[in-house]
């Protein structure tokens, strides 16, 4: 864990001290010298919209969000309890005669039941603290519209989320890579509108299309139709979406930004791909047209020098 | 062994490290990379030493812990550029660093800052490497008598003492994070009956989770999001004269030092308490202890040596529970213990037997490890400045791509991948929440070692849980797990206060705050 400061911050009086981080813990949070010290080394130093002054949550929001853990936590324990009491206890498994000691069941009935118990200990801290009437009095008031920090926190997820379950099982892996990079820094790093609107609605439009293809019975397998396809839509996207930027920026200093997006974006997989596939001997996780003709190339080479 | 044959059968074996030229040049390049590593902000040691583990695998083992140990190393140290340069800790580790680091620094005294906090890292790493060969063999033979009851306490014990430390808000949501890594460690088939248990019929878990797409996702993943999130735009560092090893001012601060690094080894030993922690209690115990504590702040160079030392030192505190019980001492150490089991060593006190000579092996990696960073810190310092001048929105998805090939490359199974991003998304959502992620992989790496040795002491006594309670080390650590839970609960402290203070009264002592309350719930 790290921890960084924003740059709204610039005064080192408003950097807590260790000891002025103790003296600022709230009643009601522990307030124990090495976990003050601790506190003091988390990510989150700064104020933001729901912090306290001494950089952790606003003590009614943690309570708020606590109330939501716990029900989540005591299901996930229970759904842990109710499928562990279907293991095998003191009936046979593989032609071994078992005894509840050393069922399998035992370990997870145990974490599950701890789970269960310390889930109930923190909804019973949300109810009296008076988290979970706030949690119960947000739901009809949450708002639609997102602050830019939450519409960024999605952004970033959804990217890597597009480009793990969506792009990487089923596109070469150069190509995946590129396009991912081509809108993630285009969208953070160039950061203009005009720019990352095209970019991001192609790369999500992408994966999209490749899991509704999937669902339609496409077969995403090495050299198959569907594959080669995808992979020549994906080179088709990237070429089009670098062209577009180039005829979109109109002062230099964007141009030299927008250039260093798509250079990372060709570049990076450029380079780890053949160090992960011909150093490393890691095969990639998807090997497309792209990866293929590096194989050709590979092996044209190594005939050459023999 | 006695002492001069232990002696020089470490210089043989560092000879033999040093004969084969690989093994300096990946030293010294992991090295820099681990100190570049730790610069760059969002950045953190376990990560490096994780996504390092996936270039390590075709390495033999002593070639692959030099890279891992030198990385981890580097990247402890590395943490101190920033912190010193634009007020930002690379690492969690080097955050205590900041607070005088980076007062100096705006003093023009930037590179003496980064000579002391150099040579002090040097220093630390060399102390924590005496205490682990020191004290490891004798824990390891203490160790050998331990029992299936002690290794499931022991396991126990390190996740609700893991737990219990690293929580910033309420302390049982350490412990619900442990929990929650044990219960991540029962997916798969069980080690002794074979049962697949929350496999649902997918044989891609039959094998369990891995830690290593685990520790990429908690690690990994919520820095990325936490960084862009929040548009971080790092101050430029100012240029950086030649950086000079410092020793006059170091042997002025030899007591900081010494005392820091006790403080390192003794809570890098802890079971999942790490470098960050380290940093700050010793940087804190240094400015308590001072005549002068005003001066802490204000760019103080003890502040800087004492959190720089205490960081480094625990190093070796953390791989003395990870050498000779199997347990990591810090989150770094966790992947260590992944890294090793990849390469079929099994760490814990059969190791003197399985493959004598290992301790003194690591003792002398860590020793070539800290030299390499000693010396890249005085020659390399300034490149490692420039590192600093790339955005963070560039390299952040760099990383986030290397997360990705890293977590697939060790097992090529293409759910470790959906694994990682799962576990990565639900890190950042506990961490916005408060809750430590540390006793979550330590939880995972521990769950199996629980399970097993809880149901073999079980199978051992037919059933019975005496044995827990007749054996003297088992007892102990009852005893302390039990202290440990006590101690957060309200109801108990009151009733402790109300007991010390009776009996301050009847002793007619004043009282003061008691060094035991850093660790069980007193104002601090």
């Amino acid at each position: 864990m790290s921890w960084v400061r924003p740059r709204s911050i610039r005064k080192r009086s408003e950097f807590p001290s260790p000891r002025r981080y103790s003296a600022h813990f709230p009643e009601g949070r522990r307030a124990v010298a090495i976990s003050s010290v601790a506190a003091a080394s988390s990510f989150e130093f700064a104020p933001q919209k729901h912090c306290g002054r001494d950089g952790l949550k606003d003590t009614r929001e943690l309570r708020k969000g606590d109330f939501w853990a716990a029900i989540l936590i005591l299901g996930i324990s229970m759904a842990m309890i109710a499928v562990s009491t279907t293991f095998p206890m003191t009936d046979s498994y593989g032609g071994v005669q078992n005894v509840w000691y050393v069922s399998p069941a035992l370990f997870p009935l145990i974490v599950g039941g701890a789970l269960a118990l310390l889930s109930l200990v923190l909804l019973a801290k949300a109810v009296s603290s008076g988290g979970a009437r706030d949690a119960i009095d947000a739901i009809g008031t949450l708002s639609p519209r997102l602050a830019e920090r939450d519409i960024r926190l999605l952004l970033i997820v959804t990217l890597i989320g597009a480009y793990v379950y969506a792009l990487v099982p089923r596109v070469d892996f150069f190509i995946a890579t590129a396009l991912f990079l081509q809108a993630f820094v285009v969208t953070f790093y160039v950061d203009r509108t005009e720019l990352s609107k095209p970019a991001l609605l192609v790369f999500f439009a992408y994966a999209v299309i490749l899991v509704i293809a999937t669902m339609a019975g496409a077969s995403f397998t090495r050299a198959s139709d569907a594959s080669i396809v995808a992979d020549g839509i994906g080179i088709v996207a990237f070429v089009v979406l670098a062209v577009i930027g180039f005829l979109r920026v109109d002062d230099d200093e964007l141009r030299r930004r927008f250039r260093i997006s798509q250079w990372v974006g060709v570049i990076v997989p450029l380079i780890l791909c053949p160090v992960f596939k011909y150093f490393l001997l890691v095969p990639l996780p998807f090997e497309g047209v792209v990866v293929r003709a590096m194989d050709v190339v590979r092996y044209g080479l190594r005939n050459l020098l023999a | 062994m006695d002492l001069i044959g232990q002696f020089s059968s470490f210089f043989v074996i560092l000879g033999q490290l040093l004969l084969d030229p690989r093994n300096i040049v990946l030293l010294m390049l992991s090295s820099f990379l681990g100190i570049v590593f730790g610069a760059l902000p969002g950045l953190t040691a376990t990560l490096g030493v994780a996504l390092l583990t996936t270039l390590t695998y075709g390495m033999p083992v002593d070639t692959a812990l030099i890279t891992l140990l030198a990385m981890y190393v580097g990247a402890v140290y590395g943490g101190s550029f920033p912190s010193i340069l634009i007020n930002i800790p690379g690492t969690a580790a080097s955050a205590a660093t900041a607070m005088d680091g980076y007062p100096m620094a705006l003093r023009g005294e930037g590179a003496q800052a980064l000579g002391l906090t150099t040579t002090a890292s040097f220093i630390g790493t060399i102390i924590g490497m005496l205490f682990l060969v020191a004290s490891a063999p004798l824990i390891a033979d203490m160790a050998l008598q331990f029992a299936s009851s002690e290794f499931f306490l022991l396991a126990f014990f390190g996740i609700v003492i893991s737990g219990t430390l690293t929580s910033k808000d309420l302390v049982y949501k350490g412990w619900i994070a442990g929990l929650l890594g044990l219960a991540l460690s029962t997916i798969g088939r069980d080690r002794l009956q074979f049962y697949p248990r929350f496999t649902e019929g997918f044989p891609a878990l039959d094998a369990g989770i891995e830690v290593v797409p685990v520790l990429i996702g908690a690690f990994g993943i919520p820095q990325i999001i936490k960084v862009l999130r929040d548009r971080l735009v790092l101050g430029r560092p100012a240029e950086v004269g030649r950086i000079l090893p410092e020793f006059r001012t170091i042997w002025r601060n030899l007591k900081h030092i010494v005392r820091s690094a006790l403080i390192g080894v003794g809570i890098g030993a802890i079971p999942g308490v790490g470098e960050d922690i380290a940093g700050w209690v010793s940087y804190g115990t240094a400015k308590n202890t001072s005549k002068h504590p005003e001066r802490y702040g204000e760019g103080e160079p003890a502040g800087v040596i004492s959190s720089e030392t205490a960081n480094n030192a625990c190093i070796g505190g953390a791989l003395i529970p990870l050498l000779t019980l199997g347990i990591p001492g810090s989150p770094p150490a966790v992947m260590l213990l992944g890294a090793l089991m990849l390469h079929g060593v099994n760490p814990g006190p059969m190791i003197t037997f399985e493959r004598p000579g290992f301790l003194l092996e690591v003792t002398a990696i860590l020793l070539l490890a800290s030299l390499a960073m000693w010396i890249n810190g005085i020659l390399l310092a300034r490149q490692v400045v420039k590192v600093l001048r790339v955005p963070t929105t560039i390299f952040l998805p760099i990383i986030a791509v290397l997360c990705v090939i890293g977590s697939y490359a060790l097992g090529l199974n293409i759910i470790n991948l959906y694994l990682m991003v799962a576990v990565g998304v639900a890190a950042y959502f506990l961490t916005e929440y408060e809750y430590p992620i540390s006793p979550l992989v330590i939880g995972v790496i521990l769950g199996p070692m629980a399970d097993e040795n809880l149901r073999r002491a079980l199978m051992i006594s037919e059933g019975s849980f005496v044995p827990f309670f007749t054996r003297p080390v088992s007892l102990i650590l009852i005893a302390v797990i039990l202290l440990t839970i006590l101690s957060q609960i309200p109801a108990y402290k009151r009733w402790r206060a109300g007991l010390w203070s009776s009996l301050m009264r009847r002793l007619g002592w004043r009282q003061t705050t008691k060094p035991a309350q850093l660790f069980d719930g007193g104002e601090g």
